[in-house]
């Protein structure tokens, strides 16, 4: 299997089209759909998937800017304040990247386990956050443990899908890559 | 000789063949005059009437069985297709009773809007909840109405129970409503009762803060906040939240009090959007409004 992280990427505009479509259809099933049928009860944060898979399979620094790019969608979609945002995105993406660095494979198991991280990371980072820059909110463990539940419970699902959008929208690039590698 | 040989020929008979025939004959002749009556059963008959009973009562049995067996699974095949055919009517009908029931609520909250809207004097624009908050620890939800209806960034968002929240953000379509129970939310209000006034400020999906409200200020559980109509986004006197507990610490600058919103923003359905609250005063309508529900509610005891 490919390690989609190693290869340099070129801009694929119709990836990030892809990844922009997905995100705010999921987005929009999250707060909308999700809503309408089981009211407060915790979604999953198909987002927090997103940005996870995101930071395992890009270079360092497009890691970041996609990630930045998804923060500033997802802002369409909540009252919190934009710079607040960016930065536990930028935290989260940071800790993948710790991590990815020392230990990595490339399969479902593997995200599966980094989402498991970084949905706990999440709400740790949140607190954290808040407690510094904002003001502590009250922490209601039911509804964020169902959220995190829900999250890694539909992880490789979400996971055969990205590679799946990868495999469309990178394959010339892909291509690109390996025969610059073969041809030295 | 001749005579004597033809003689004898004629004579000559098997006596033995002519007992048997005479017998043969004399069997019917003998049953006719033995039996007294048709209906009659005789010791001879008895055994044939007995195996051919036993017979004629296995094959009944038999064919009565199959008979009824055919007949109680086509009836089966009848009865499961009846069954179905009513389930399905059910079905149809039991959806019919739900949309009529939840056109019944609808209807009556409906004309509780209507009533509303046109006993205040204030320009509302009514709206549909659409989505909530991405971010679970915030609380803020979508509506259908946006700058094309005329709403504006700070616009109040009320039902006809209490204040929800206020617009921001507003889209050609749709706008973002900051629910009062939000952090980032804070409303000027007043103690209905004592007058004391304060911010309420959001603190988690089912509670609010009253803040900076003066130690001398007699606030007691129970007491309705409601708003003070300074902040010139919200009409005056329009409930806001009941006070859950007052701490009073000794060493504290102000009171800390805890307060439970009027309005569940999860089960609400529709909302209004106040595009005129300067100079409303809603106390009146209010209280005349809590009059009219005490007297009807006499009424139905």
């Amino acid at each position: 299997m490919i390690n989609l992280a190693n290869i340099n990427f070129k801009i694929s505009w119709l990836n990030l089209f892809l990844y922009s479509f997905v995100l705010l259809f999921f987005c929009t099933i999250q707060t909308t759909v999700w809503y309408q049928f089981f009211g407060d009860f915790g979604a999953p944060n198909f987002w927090l998937l997103m940005l996870t898979y995101i930071s395992l399979n890009r270079p360092r620094m497009k890691s970041y800017l996609e990630n930045y790019g998804l923060g500033l969608i997802l802002y369409a979609f909540t009252v919190k304040p934009l710079g607040i945002l960016l930065l536990l995105i930028a935290l989260l993406n940071s800790t993948i990247l710790i991590v990815k660095n020392r230990v990595f494979w490339d399969d479902s198991r593997y995200f599966t386990m980094c989402v498991i991280g970084v949905s706990i990371l999440k709400n740790i980072y949140e607190l954290i956050l808040n407690w510094v820059l904002v003001e502590s909110a009250p922490f209601v463990f039911t509804f964020r443990f169902s959220e995190i539940f829900l999250t890694i419970l539909i992880a490789p699902v979400f996971f055969s899908l990205l590679r799946k959008m990868d495999e469309i929208s990178l394959k010339s690039l892909l291509k690109e890559t390996e025969a610059a590698e073969l041809h030295g | 000789m001749l005579w004597g040989g033809g003689t004898l020929n004629f004579l000559n008979f098997n006596l033995k063949k002519i007992l048997i025939i005479a017998a043969l004959f004399a069997l019917p002749l003998i049953s006719i005059n033995t039996q007294k009556s048709p209906v009659d059963s005789q010791w001879y008959n008895q055994p044939f009437f007995f195996v051919s009973s036993l017979m004629q009562q296995g094959l009944f049995s038999f064919s009565a069985g199959v008979r009824d067996t055919t007949s109680k699974y086509l009836d089966l095949i009848k009865i499961k297709n009846e069954i179905e055919l009513l389930k399905k009517q059910n079905d149809v009908l039991m959806a019919k009773m739900t949309v009529y029931q939840e056109l019944e609520i609808e209807n009556s909250r409906l004309a509780k809007l209507l009533d509303f809207r046109e006993k205040s004097k204030m320009n509302l624009v009514a709206a549909k909840i659409m989505s909530k908050d991405i971010i679970s620890e915030h609380h803020t939800i979508q509506i259908d109405k946006g700058s094309n209806d005329g709403l504006q960034n700070g616009m109040a968002v009320i039902t006809t129970s209490g204040v929800v929240g206020y617009i921001f953000r507003p889209q050609l379509k749709t706008s973002h409503v900051l629910l009062i129970t939000d952090r980032y939310s804070v409303i000027d209000g007043v103690n209905s009762r004592s007058r004391a006034r304060g911010l309420v400020e959001g603190k988690s999906s089912g509670s609010c803060l009253f803040r900076h409200v003066d130690k001398s200020e007699d606030v007691k559980p129970g007491d309705l906040v409601v708003t003070s109509g300074l902040d010139n986004i919200f009409p005056k006197g329009f409930p806001v939240a009941k006070v859950l507990f007052v701490e009073n610490k000794p060493y504290a600058v102000s009171l800390k009090v805890e307060l439970e919103p009027v309005v569940d923003p999860n089960k609400i359905e529709e909302v209004f959007v106040i595009t005129n609250a300067k100079d409303q005063d809603l106390s009146n309508m209010l209280s005349l409004n809590q009059s009219n529900d005490d007297q009807s509610s006499q009424h139905q005891l």
